[in-house]
Formats: C-alpha cells, sequence, structure tokens
C-alpha cells in the first residue's frame, strides 16, 4: 500500500452555501432587505430600553396625540394642561410664562386659594414639582412655578396616552419572536416528518401523509379556540398553535424533495455502500432539501406573523398591555379617523418587515438555484 | 459554390459570473456555404454550443458576444429580438440535444409543429394541418396521421428528435443548427437520425452545423470540420483531410482517444466470486383505482451470469433493455427473483441488515459523475463515508489517511480533499467516485456506464485507471455500459441484452468478431459504423 500522509496544507472548498451568499450578496434588493430587516430587529430587541417611555405607562394628559418631532408640551398646550390640571380647583389662571423648562403661573380666585393646589398640578403628567412662590395677603392671589416634563412623541400616543414607538417595538418584539420561534418549530418538525415520510416511501409515507392530511382538515380557527379553552390565554401556546399548523406545509415539501432525492444517484450510492438509514436521511437528504426549505422559511415568517396578528385582531392572542402589531393595527383600525397615526405606523413596520422577508425570500430562491451555474 | 451564407468572424463570448469574466469563445473565424455541412468539435467546455447560441441570439443572460456574425449578407449581432426574429426559426432553425425536454409535454405533436406555420406564416389551420402531415412524412414517422394528435411522452425518444427535426424544417430554413442531436439516443436510433438529416439535406438543399463532440459522427456526416479547444478553433479543413492527416497535437489527441487494448483475462481457476441463476426482476405498474394490478414489466427476464475473480463481464444493450437493473438487482438493491451467490453464499434471502456487512466488498461506480456526489459533502466526507460505516472504530487522522491513499490511487490530489464536487470536472468526479469504491478494499464492483457522461480522451484516462486497478487489486467487474467501444477494451466476457433477456453471451473477442444473432449484428454495425476511427488510424 502507498504510504499515504495527510497534506498539511489544504484547499478549503467553496461550499454550495458560501456560494449562495456570495449570489446574495449581489442581489441588492435583498441585501438592503436584510439590512432593514436587521435594523427593524435591533431597534425592537433595544429600542424599549432606551426609549424614555416605558411601554405601558399612561400619560393621561397626551392621549392620543399626534406624531411630532418637538417636544410637547408646547406653550399653548402648558396653558391647555394647567387648565385641566385646576379645573378642579377652582382658580383662575392669569398669566403663565414658560421659561427654561419651568412655568410660572399666577392664579387667582374670589376665594382664599389653598397652596395645596400644588398637588393637583403635580399630578398631571406635564408639571412636576410643583411650589408656591408668593401668595398675596389676602391669599386670593397665588404665584406658583413648576417643572415642565417635556416628552417627545415621535409616532404620538395610542387611545390611553402611552407612547406609539415604544408599543410598536414591544409588539415589533413578540411578532417577530413569534414569527421565527414558530418557523423553528415548525420547520423541525416539518423536515424531520417530511424527509422520513419520503424516504421511507410506500406504507409507512402512506400513513404519515394521511395524518397530515387529517390535520390539514382540522379547522385552524377551532383548533386555536381549543388550545385557548384548555390553556388560557398565555404567549407560548400562541407559537405552539400556529407551529403545530405550519409544520405540515413544511413536511409536504419536504417531503417532495425527498422524493425526488431519493432516487439520485448519491443516495443510492449511498444504499450501496451499507449506510443506515437514519444516517441516510441526516447525510444525504436534509441538507440538500435546505436550499428550498430555506427559501420556504422566510415566506413563513410573514405568513406566522400576520397569522399572530390575525388572532390577536380576533382577541385570541396576546394580551394587554403587552402587545402586538397584529392588536396595534387592528386597533389603529378603531380609529382611523381621529388618529390615522394608530394605523398608519404599525402598519409601516409590518408591511417593511413582510417585504424585507419577501425579498429576502426572493433571493435566496435565486442564490440557491444552481439553475444558471 | 456561392458566398457563404453564415459567416462567424472574430466572435468572442464572455460571461460575467460571480468568480469574474469567462472568456467562453476566443475569436473564433467560421463560414458555412450554402448547402453545405460542417461539423464543429470539440469536448465539452470547447465553447462550441456558445457559438451557435450566440448566432440564435440565445445566449444566456449573464453572456455576451462581440465580433460578427453574418447571415446571408445580414449582421446578426446586436439585433434586438425582434429583429432577429426575422431570420431565426425561419430562415435559421436549430435543434437541440434533449428530445425529452425540448417539446412542451401539453401540447398536441400537431399543434407544437403547426403554430409557428399559423404564427409565422399566416396559414389557415386546415393550410398547416396538412404542411405538418407533410413535414411528418418527410421526417419519416410513421403512421403520420395518427401521430398528429398524440403527446410527445407517447413517442419513443427517436420519434420525438424526429419531430423537433419536422419543426426545424417547418419554415424551410436555409441552415439548420444541430447541437448534439444523436447525443442522447442509442446507437441504432443515431444511425437512423444521421441517415435521415443526410436525406433532408440532399432533397431540401439547407446547410447543416453539426455541434458535437463524437468524432464518428463527423465522419460520416460532414463535409468541413472545425476542431475547437478552449473557445478557440485549433484546425478546420475537409473532414478526409483532418481525420488522415491532422496536423494539431489537439487533434490527433481527440483522434487516437478511442479506448485501446484489450483486458488481460483472468488466471486459469480463479475463484467464483459472483453467480446468478435466473434471475428476474419484475415492475408492477401502479394499482388501478380498485387495487388490481394491471400490468406487470418484466425487466431483467430470467437472466444467470456468473463472475469468477478478476474477471470482468461487460452488459451490453440500449437503453430499456434492463442492463442496470440487473447491476442493481445484483447487489440487492431491489428486490430480485432467482439465485444470487457471494462466495457461495446466496445473497437473495438476507435482509438489509445481514447484508450490511458484505456491502463493503460489493461496490458501485455510477453513469453519472453530477449525481452521484452528494453536493453539500465535501471530497473528504463522500470518499471517508463507507469507513464510517464500516470501520467505525478508525479515528478521524486515520480515516483521513485512508482517505488521502484511496485519492492517491485515483490519482487525485489530496489536497483537494476539503473542496465540494461542483468544484471538479466531470472526470475528476468521476475519479471520486472510483475512490469511494475504493476506500474499503471491495472486491467486486458495478460499473453502472461509468464513462458514459464523460469526454472520449477522459473516458480514456478513466478505462485506463479502471484497468490498472482492477490489476492491482484484483477486483472483479461488472460493466455496463451502451459503448461498445468502451466494452470491449474493458470487457472478458459480453453479454448482449435487450428487452430484459440475453441475447447473446460469450467471450468479447468474439462477440465482437462472430457476432452470432441478427441484434448482436444491427447493434454492432450501428455503432461500429459511428467509429470507424481507430480502423482508419490503425489503417493509416
Amino acid at each position: 500500500m502507498t504510504d499515504a500522509v495527510v497534506p498539511t496544507e489544504q484547499v478549503a472548498g467553496k461550499s454550495l452555501w458560501r456560494d449562495a451568499w456570495l449570489r446574495l450578496r449581489a442581489n441588492r434588493a435583498a441585501m438592503t432587505s436584510l439590512f432593514l430587516l436587521v435594523i427593524i430587529a435591533l431597534a425592537c430587541v433595544f429600542g424599549p430600553m432606551l426609549s424614555p417611555h416605558p411601554y405601558d405607562r399612561v400619560y393621561q394628559a397626551y392621549v392620543k396625540v399626534p406624531p411630532s418631532v418637538s417636544p410637547r408640551p408646547s406653550d399653548a398646550e402648558v396653558e391647555r394642561a394647567l387648565e385641566t390640571a385646576l379645573r378642579r380647583g377652582g382658580v383662575e389662571i392669569e398669566g403663565a410664562v414658560v421659561e427654561g423648562g419651568v412655568v410660572q403661573v399666577t392664579l387667582t380666585s374670589e376665594r382664599e386659594i389653598d397652596p395645596r393646589v400644588t398637588r393637583l398640578i403635580d399630578r398631571s403628567d406635564v408639571f412636576s414639582e410643583a411650589s408656591v412662590l408668593s401668595q398675596s395677603t389676602d391669599g386670593r392671589r397665588l404665584v406658583l412655578s413648576a417643572m415642565v416634563n417635556q416628552n417627545r412623541f415621535l409616532m404620538g400616543t395610542d387611545q390611553n396616552g402611552r407612547d406609539l414607538l415604544t408599543r410598536i417595538l414591544i409588539g415589533g418584539r413578540v411578532s417577530l419572536t413569534i414569527g421565527i420561534l414558530a418557523t423553528l418549530v415548525a420547520l423541525a418538525i416539518g423536515v424531520t416528518y417530511g424527509a422520513i415520510s419520503g424516504y421511507m416511501g410506500g406504507r409507512v409515507d402512506n400513513m404519515m401523509m394521511r395524518i397530515v392530511d387529517v390535520l390539514y382538515s382540522l379547522p385552524f380557527m377551532f383548533f386555536v379556540i381549543m388550545l385557548v379553552v384548555f390553556f388560557g390565554r398565555n404567549f407560548v401556546l400562541m407559537f405552539i398553535a400556529v407551529g403545530a399548523i405550519e409544520w405540515l406545509d413544511m413536511a409536504r415539501i419536504v417531503r417532495g424533495q425527498t422524493l425526488s432525492l431519493k432516487r439520485r444517484e448519491f443516495v443510492e450510492a449511498a444504499q450501496a455502500m451499507g449506510v443506515r438509514t437514519p444516517a441516510i436521511i441526516r447525510r444525504h437528504i436534509v441538507p440538500n432539501t435546505l436550499g428550498p426549505v430555506v427559501v420556504y422559511m422566510t415566506l413563513m415568517v410573514p405568513k406566522v406573523i400576520l397569522l399572530e396578528s390575525f388572532l390577536s385582531f380576533l382577541g385570541l392572542g396576546v394580551q394587554e398591555p403587552l402587545t402586538s402589531w397584529g392588536v396595534l393595527i387592528s386597533e389603529g383600525a378603531k380609529n382611523i379617523q381621529g388618529a390615522s397615526w394608530l394605523l398608519i405606523y404599525p402598519s409601516l413596520f409590518l408591511a417593511v418587515t413582510l417585504f424585507c422577508l419577501n425579498f429576502i425570500g426572493d433571493g435566496l430562491r435565486d442564490a440557491l438555484d444552481p439553475k444558471d451555474r | 459554390m456561392t458566398g457563404p451564407i453564415l459567416e462567424v468572424h472574430d466572435l468572442h463570448v464572455r460571461f460575467q459570473t460571480p468568480d469574474g469574466e469567462v472568456h467562453a469563445v476566443r475569436g473564433v473565424d467560421l463560414e458555412v456555404a450554402k448547402g453545405e455541412t460542417i461539423a464543429v468539435v470539440g469536448e465539452s467546455g470547447s465553447g462550441k454550443s456558445q457559438i451557435m447560441l450566440s448566432v440564435m441570439g440565445l445566449l444566456a443572460s449573464n453572456g455576451r458576444a462581440t465580433g460578427s456574425v453574418r447571415f446571408d449578407g445580414n449582421e446578426l449581432i446586436g439585433l434586438s429580438p425582434k429583429a432577429l426574429n426575422r431570420y431565426r426559426g425561419v430562415r435559421l432553425a436549430m435543434i437541440f440535444q434533449e428530445p425529452m425536454t425540448s417539446l412542451d409535454p401539453l401540447q398536441r405533436i400537431e399543434t407544437q409543429i403547426g403554430d409557428p406555420l399559423v404564427f409565422h406564416q399566416g396559414m389557415s389551420r386546415a393550410a398547416a394541418r396538412t404542411r405538418v402531415l407533410e413535414l411528418l412524412e418527410l421526417v419519416g414517422i410513421p403512421r403520420a396521421k395518427d401521430r398528429l394528435t398524440a403527446y410527445p411522452h407517447e413517442l419513443s425518444g427517436g420519434q420525438r428528435q424526429r419531430v423537433m427535426i419536422a419543426m426545424a424544417l417547418a419554415n424551410r430554413p436555409d441552415v439548420l443548427i444541430a447541437d448534439e442531436p444523436t447525443t442522447a439516443l442509442d446507437v441504432t436510433i443515431q444511425a437512423q437520425i444521421l441517415q435521415l438529416l443526410r436525406d433532408l439535406q440532399q432533397r431540401l438543399g439547407m446547410a447543416i452545423v453539426f455541434i458535437t463532440h463524437d468524432l464518428g459522427i463527423v465522419r460520416h456526416v460532414a463535409d468541413r470540420v472545425y476542431v475547437m479547444q478552449g473557445g478557440e478553433v485549433r484546425e478546420h479543413g475537409r473532414v478526409r483531410e483532418i481525420f488522415e492527416h491532422p496536423r494539431h497535437a489537439y487533434t490527433k489527441l481527440l483522434l487516437s482517444a478511442e479506448p485501446e487494448g484489450t483486458k488481460r483475462p483472468p488466471p486459469p481457476g480463479a475463484p467464483m466470486l459472483l453467480e446468478a441463476k435466473q434471475v428476474e426482476v419484475v415492475f408492477e405498474l401502479p394499482k388501478g383505482l380498485l387495487g388490481r394490478s394491471k400490468e406487470a414489466i418484466r425487466a431483467v427476464d430470467d437472466v444467470s451470469l456468473s463472475l469468477r475473480e478478476g474477471q470482468t463481464v461487460g452488459v451490453v444493450g440500449e437503453s430499456g433493455s434492463g442492463k442496470s437493473t440487473l447491476g442493481r438487482a445484483m447487489l440487492r438493491l431491489l428486490p430480485a427473483a432467482g439465485r444470487i451467490a457471494y462466495l457461495g453464499r446466496d445473497l437473495t434471502d438476507l435482509d438489509q441488515e445481514t447484508l450490511r456487512p458484505l456491502r463493503r466488498e460489493l461496490q458501485v461506480v455510477f453513469q453519472d459523475p453530477f449525481g452521484s456526489l452528494s453536493p453539500r459533502l465535501t471530497v473528504g466526507e463522500i470518499v471517508g463515508e463507507g469507513l464510517r460505516v464500516h470501520e467505525a472504530a478508525l479515528g478521524a487522522a486515520e480515516r483521513d489517511r485512508r482517505v488521502v491513499e484511496a485519492l492517491n490511487e485515483v490519482q487525485l490530489e489530496p489536497r483537494f480533499m476539503r473542496r465540494f464536487p461542483h468544484e471538479f470536472s466531470g472526470g475528476q468526479r468521476q475519479r471520486i467516485a472510483i475512490a469511494r469504491a475504493l476506500v474499503l478494499r471491495p472486491r467486486f464492483v458495478l460499473l453502472d456506464e461509468p464513462t458514459s457522461a464523460l469526454d472520449r480522451t477522459i473516458q480514456k484516462q478513466i478505462v485506463e485507471l479502471l484497468r490498472a486497478l482492477q490489476q492491482q487489486h484484483k477486483l472483479t467487474y461488472l460493466f455496463i455500459s451502451h459503448d461498445l467501444a468502451v466494452v470491449r477494451a474493458m470487457a472478458d466476457t459480453v453479454m448482449v441484452m435487450q428487452n430484459g433477456k440475453v441475447v447473446e453471451q460469450g467471450p468479447t473477442q468474439r462477440i465482437f468478431e462472430e457476432p452470432q444473432e441478427d441484434y448482436t449484428r444491427a447493434l454492432l454495425a450501428a455503432a461500429l459504423d459511428l467509429i470507424p476511427v481507430n480502423a482508419a488510424a490503425t489503417a493509416s
């Protein structure tokens, strides 16, 4: 026998995956989408931590304020806010001067003014640290100052006075998590099931696919409602429900791929070599189905996000104060006349995400397609 | 002779790929006179097809042709597809290699041929039908009238190629470009199609451009030949001159690429290795609605054969003769009736689990070097897979050493073991497949058309490699092929199969020199008529 020495210097190969990645990189639409998607995902993960507004904080003074870049309150709003705050104080506002984040107000009244009127002011979201500067001797005139809390609501607030941007980002966390987790669940079950069914063929295949058919024929909503009834509403249940339905498609796709793969000569070669069935499925079948599977996956994530939106729309999804894009959109739809931004911004996020995922899916399909190789 | 009808001057074809520019055709000059037949010969990757695709304006989207292509005095390069349609399909027609896929499976023959007539020439349906019928008769389709309403899958491969030719002829072209028109066909059919093209040319007086890798065809049909290599024309001239006095080294190499020599017979008294008696493989067609099996196909019918150690049995036959099925049945990759014994041990009753240890001694090399290697595994993993199964105790380092050893034996550089199959050429891939079989040190190797998908020069190398390995390791081969030249160079005995039955069986020399049966004679005549190269080379 020849004296074989494993060469130390080896030429690394370019795998099909690397090849596909190079093609994908040349696809501008897909790369832009990927970039946007990463930005949206990062914003959803870190945005709520950086946001000055907790997602469940209610600003009673700012119910349904429209989006704006300038901080609130504006001078006019300060007066209005003062009026609202002091409505029950029985006082007249004579003049208010805003300067450097501090408002100085002069109050008059028929009767003596109780200095505890500052509490009324403090109670408002707009002001804090109200203190009496001076009071006239008859007590019917009072000058007080208070800090004005400046808040920015870039995308406005919702009907409860919560910051919409923060809620969209929180909702994005929920939607993307469900989208990705449910897809992974579907992927794991679907690929395994489909590959086994397709590879074994014959009676096993027949039985396994009939089970899939039976599950297909169950009405999805009914299934979800059953789950919710038995286990109550919770987050984990959502993606179990969605994943449990979505794997059926995945299994069919993988089975179809497997059927054509198992006739290929490399599978036959493995059989002739005596490789065991699980190893053939693991090493030869599954890696070769992953191309279409990855493409299908990117198309499945938006599908799942939409499904979750639909469930939330029906009230079967996440619960207040937690939210998701679907919930936000459904609330926005109710307020479309008075506060259109409640619909526009969440829809924009969802639409951009779905577009990006679809473009990436398209790009991947082109990149993995060996046709023009 | 009048001036050239098609004139290609300084043609370059470049492809933009992610790995940079590929310069596929590098400054080719070529001309075709009216009524003349030329052949463009070259191995895969020589750019021969790209020339004609750029003439037809059919380059892939990342390709660009520069230079000049003049058809009847009109420049074709740079024309818009619309302007190009005045010529292509009308005066310039093309037929392709794969008759199975170039017809639309959902359209009837009449519509496929007739639609261009209706749209291009504004014929009425009735007139088009008469013309279609005329064309089908012209290309020699029997019972043409009944075939009008047939779908492509109801026709055989040869008939489909005839339909393709009829389509190309529909508009009476001046130039017919035939891109490997017979490569996918059996030899007997191949001879008929070539005969047909020759007849048609004489009757219709068109020029034909043959693109082929097969020198036998060139000699048979062409007036002049262009030999291509690496995107350039190496040599051109009249067929006779080129064949008798090749000047360029590459032409000489091509001409001598016929597999040579014969195998030395095994020593007498070698032990019986594999023996099959009355093997039968029956495929049942899918059951009908009522669960009753309607029809069964006897793919292998009562075949017996025996292999002694060191012997090679060649199995020859056209497609559908059951030769590959027989091979698979011998290795129990398919359920079969009859008795198959390995070293006296009956394999037919063993289940897959008890068969597994035997698998290491019974190996296979398949035809398609592109399909038989798993595309997502590295070469090292592919070759080493058998070791994982049969010598699970080996450590990773030891396994790598064995892989390297096997790669060395098939003359592949072990440096490339981390590469993936798609980065290799067809011949190299076939070497990888052989290494995969060899790494287990088998005693028997089933070679299922191992050279059919390869160029002639590569074929010769693989044949020599297989013979050397056989000598070295005392291997026994069952060699399945439709290529008689290769079988002649490889086998001790030959078995000719047709429709699942053995037609004739005997020592290689006798079969080739004194065939007894008509079918064998027809097969030999069709095949050897097309590969006279060796005979010519030795005669001169």
